[in-house]
This record gives C-alpha cells, structure tokens and sequence, in this order.
C-alpha cells in the first residue's frame, strides 16, 4: 500500500499521474504529514536532478538535499514538474498541490527550525516560487502589507465566526477590505 | 392577582415565541448545511451591489461548497470538510486554510436565558419574499456592542432566502437575497469546479503552529481588558499567518452570536506598525499597536466594539 502511494508521489511529482488518481493522492497527503514530507523531498531530489535549484538558498540547504538523496530511491524525473502544472484551468485540486509542494519546499529550506511551516510561497514559474521561498527562509519577515494581510485574516476568522453558517465568506468574495470606512 | 397572571402570561408567551423562533433558526441553520442546492444572490453593503452563486452539495464525504463572484472581480471561495481555498484575481493570491467543523448559525444556547440577556429573539410571522412564504425571524441587539439579524426562511424547505443585518438603531448593514434557487436537483461536479486557475499567483497558507516548548502553553500571553457582556474566549491558538513564519496569537471571543477575532504578533524590525479601522461589509477590524507588537482585531461586530477590544489588548506585566 505504502509503495504504491510512494510510486504515486513519484509519478505525481514527474507529472504524471491520471487526474482522478492525483485527488485521491491528495486527499492523502492532507491528512498525512509523513507522506506530505516525503512529496517534498522527492520535490527537492527532483529539482537536484535537474540541477533547477535557485543559486540562493540557506547555509544547509545542499546538506539537506543530499539527504534526502541518501534516504530516498532515485526519482526518474524527465522534465520539470511544474510543466503543464499551471495551465490554464486547472483543478483547484491540482492547484492546492502546487501550494502544498511550494510550502514544502519552503518547510526544507529553513534553518530556524525544520518542523515549523510556514505560510507564504509564491507560485508562477517553478524558480520563482522556489526563490521566493528562500527569499522568506533568510530574510526577516513583515506583517504583509494593507488591505491584502486584512483579507488573510478575514478568511482566517472567518473559519471561527459563528455566523459562517449563512453563507460563509460572502464579504471576501464580495468586495475589498476598505480602511476607514463607517459601518 | 390579575395583573400577575397577565405578567405569567406574558413572560409564557415570550418564551414559546422564543423558543419558536429557535426552532426555526435551528432549521434554517440544518437546511444550509444539509440540502443540495444552486442558487444566486444579491448581497448589498452600503451603496453597493454584489451578485454571486453559490453551489452547496452533502455527500458522504461530506460538504462542498463554491461561492463565486458574478459582478466585480471574479473572486472565488471554495470549501470542504478539510480545506477552504480563496481564490482573488484582483490582487492575484490563493489562500488557503484548513476549514473546521461547521457549527449551526445561530448557535443559539439551549439556555435562551443567557442569550436573552444580550438578544431578543422574535417570531415576526409570515411574510412573501422573492416568491418564496417565508417566515420571519428577528434576532434583536440590546446594546450597541453587537449587530441584530432578520431571518426570511422559506416556510416549505427551510431555506434561508433573505437576510438583513442590521446595526442598533436597525438600520439595514448588509442584506443578502436570493434571486434564484434551485434545492435537490442533484448538482453537478463541474458546478462545483473553480473557474479560476491560480496561475502565477501568490499563495498563502494558514497553519496553526507548532508550539516550541517556550510556547508550550495553553493561556495566552496577552489578554484583553474590555469585552462587551457575555463574550467569552472560545477558542485560543499559536498560528502561522505572517509571511515570514512567525507566530501570531489567535483569540477567538463570542457571545453566541457574534465572534471576534484577537490577532497578536512581534512587528518585524524597522517596521512600522498599522493602526486604525478598516471594514469589509458588516466586518469590521481595528489595528493598534502594543508595546512593539501589531494588534489586529476583526469580528462581525460594530467598528465601536473591536475599538474598544484593540485598545484594552495588553501583556500582563
């Protein structure tokens, strides 16, 4: 059983697994942290292979990767395994994996603590989300800026407030966070 | 004797109005989460007008949810029983969180008194609304701390078909009315598909923290000086939600109704913190900063109430 999940991350991660077989992976790995691990190392073996690792990165982060090499079985992979992976109407699904491998990667890549994850990778091209990334593991932080970082504790609280129950987010979809407008 | 039995009479009838409007919270909040349905709304906020659908379906693997924008920028929510994902094209982002167990709106105590202290619940009779009998139950603030609510519940499925949320003097804040709905007629995947790619946008992740043994504790670090009556801390949490992975400290504060959300976290070196209100509908936030730290609260509530929580934030000396 856990062989095969292995050989579906691989193959997701090689982009090349069948969709319906992909949500079933996915609804996986949500609910299992060591195989949510696993896809990020396999992630970092694959960008190793094929030498895509962004020039900056922590002190460490090569050790890690060659970690990982150690631990895991090669990954075969052929091309980039965000090719194909932000086309034009994908899954969200699909899209929430691109998150969850670009919040892995970042989980790898800090050195303050390897357990704690973090909340923020920017996607588009896979370099960029992979710098991105960096950028956050070696620099200091900010606490966003503007109505954006509102928004982001909108959809938080909205989670916790009792009145989701109507017809929840509705204000997030609605419209913008205004800054000093009367109620 | 006579004027006693009035009074009797009176407080019996109160309490069956109340516990009938209940009953019909309590099947409205039932029908929200259980039926299938399809439906479009408009939700109007000050001056402005919004359309959106929304796509809701039980099965066994339990709800999904697609809320989407018609007019405007397309911003798209969709949601599980484990993950919500926000989708906004304007200032191209992804969010996305683990959701949590939906409770029933409202979250009427079994106790009415304790609610009664803070609301008073009407049964306001029939009324049409959009084509649908519905009944009309009111929700109704006894200070200026909270919001009240009216109810349109459709009378055959139990479904809401209009709302108001009013402020004290009970004026209309946000009114959401369904303009089409269709109820059990089986839903599709693809309705519940997001039109929206995500490509190359950014992406945010919320995650509770991991404490470190330092955190290692259940009370937290700050506490709050002024809460309007009856609201109680019901939930309390390390998070991630800063870009740079420090933590944040969530409480959450509710009177049953209304809920209200604390946010603490260090400013960053050399950062200047944000203060002030802001609003998005009958959501208000007020940011203040404390002792280096940026305070952020936000709650369904009056711009007066989370003010006055942002302000009475402190650190225990």
């Amino acid at each position: 059983m856990k062989e095969k999940l292995h050989e579906q991350l691989s193959a997701l991660v090689d982009n090349e697994l069948e969709e319906p077989e992909q949500a079933l992976l996915f609804r996986q790995l949500a609910g299992d942290a060591q195989l949510s691990q696993r896809l990020s190392r396999y992630q970092l073996i694959s960008d190793a292979l094929q030498n895509h690792l962004p020039a900056r990165f922590a002190s460490g982060f090569h050790r890690r990767v060659q970690a990982a090499l150690s631990d895991e079985p090669p990954v075969h992979a052929q091309h980039s395994i965000l090719d194909g992976w932000f086309k034009p109407v994908a899954g969200v699904a699909l899209a929430a994996s691109v998150a969850m491998v670009a919040v892995l990667s970042l989980q790898s890549v800090r050195e303050d603590g390897a357990d704690e994850v973090p909340v923020l990778a920017s996607a588009g091209v896979r370099d960029s989300y992979i710098r991105a990334a960096a950028d956050d593991a070696v620099q200091s932080g900010e606490p966003g800026k503007g109505a954006q970082n509102l928004e982001i504790y909108l959809a938080n609280h909205s989670e916790y407030a009792v009145s989701r129950g109507i017809l929840p987010y509705v204000r997030l979809v609605g419209h913008d966070m205004n800054p000093d407008n009367k109620d | 004797m006579r004027w006693l039995v009035v009074v009797l009479l009176t407080a019996a009838g109160q309490v069956v109005a109340g516990e009938s409007a209940r009953q019909w919270l309590d099947d409205m909040s039932a029908a929200l989460q259980t039926l299938d349905y399809d439906g479009t709304f408009v939700y109007l906020h000050g001056d402005k007008l919004e359309t959106m659908r929304i796509v809701h379906q039980l099965k066994e693997g339990g709800e999904k949810e697609r809320l989407v924008a018609l007019t405007g920028s397309p911003r798209e929510v969709l949601r599980d029983d484990r993950v919500v994902t926000c989708i906004m094209p304007d200032n191209k982002s992804v969010m996305i969180g683990m959701s949590r167990p939906r409770q029933p709106f409202p979250e009427v105590p079994r106790d009415l008194d304790a609610l009664s202290r803070y609301y008073h619940l009407e049964d306001a009779g029939e009324d049409r609304m959009a084509g649908y009998e519905t009944r009309v139950i009111k929700i109704k603030p006894k200070d200026a701390f909270r919001y009240g609510y009216s109810f349109w519940i459709d009378t055959n499925t139990r479904m809401l078909i209009k709302y108001d949320l009013t402020g004290a003097q009970g004026r209309a804040i946000e009114q959401v009315m369904f303009t089409s709905l269709d109820i059990g007629k089986g839903i599709s995947a693809e309705a519940l598909k997001p039109s929206l790619s995500g490509d190359g946008y950014t992406w945010h992740r919320q995650e509770n923290a991991k404490r470190r043994p330092q955190q290692n504790t259940d009370a937290p670090g700050w506490t709050v000086g002024s809460l309007p009556a009856g609201f109680r801390m019901v939930n309390f949490q390390h998070k991630r939600i800063r870009r740079d992975g420090a933590s944040t400290e969530h409480m959450v504060f509710s009177d049953g109704l209304a809920t209200v959300s604390v946010y603490v976290e260090k400013l960053a070196e050399g950062k200047t913190p944000v203060t002030g209100p802001s609003n998005m509908g009958a959501m208000n936030a007020y940011r203040a900063a404390v002792d280096g730290y940026q305070v952020t609260v936000i709650g369904e509530v009056p711009r007066a109430t989370v003010q006055m929580i942002a302000h009475s934030v402190s650190r225990p000396s």
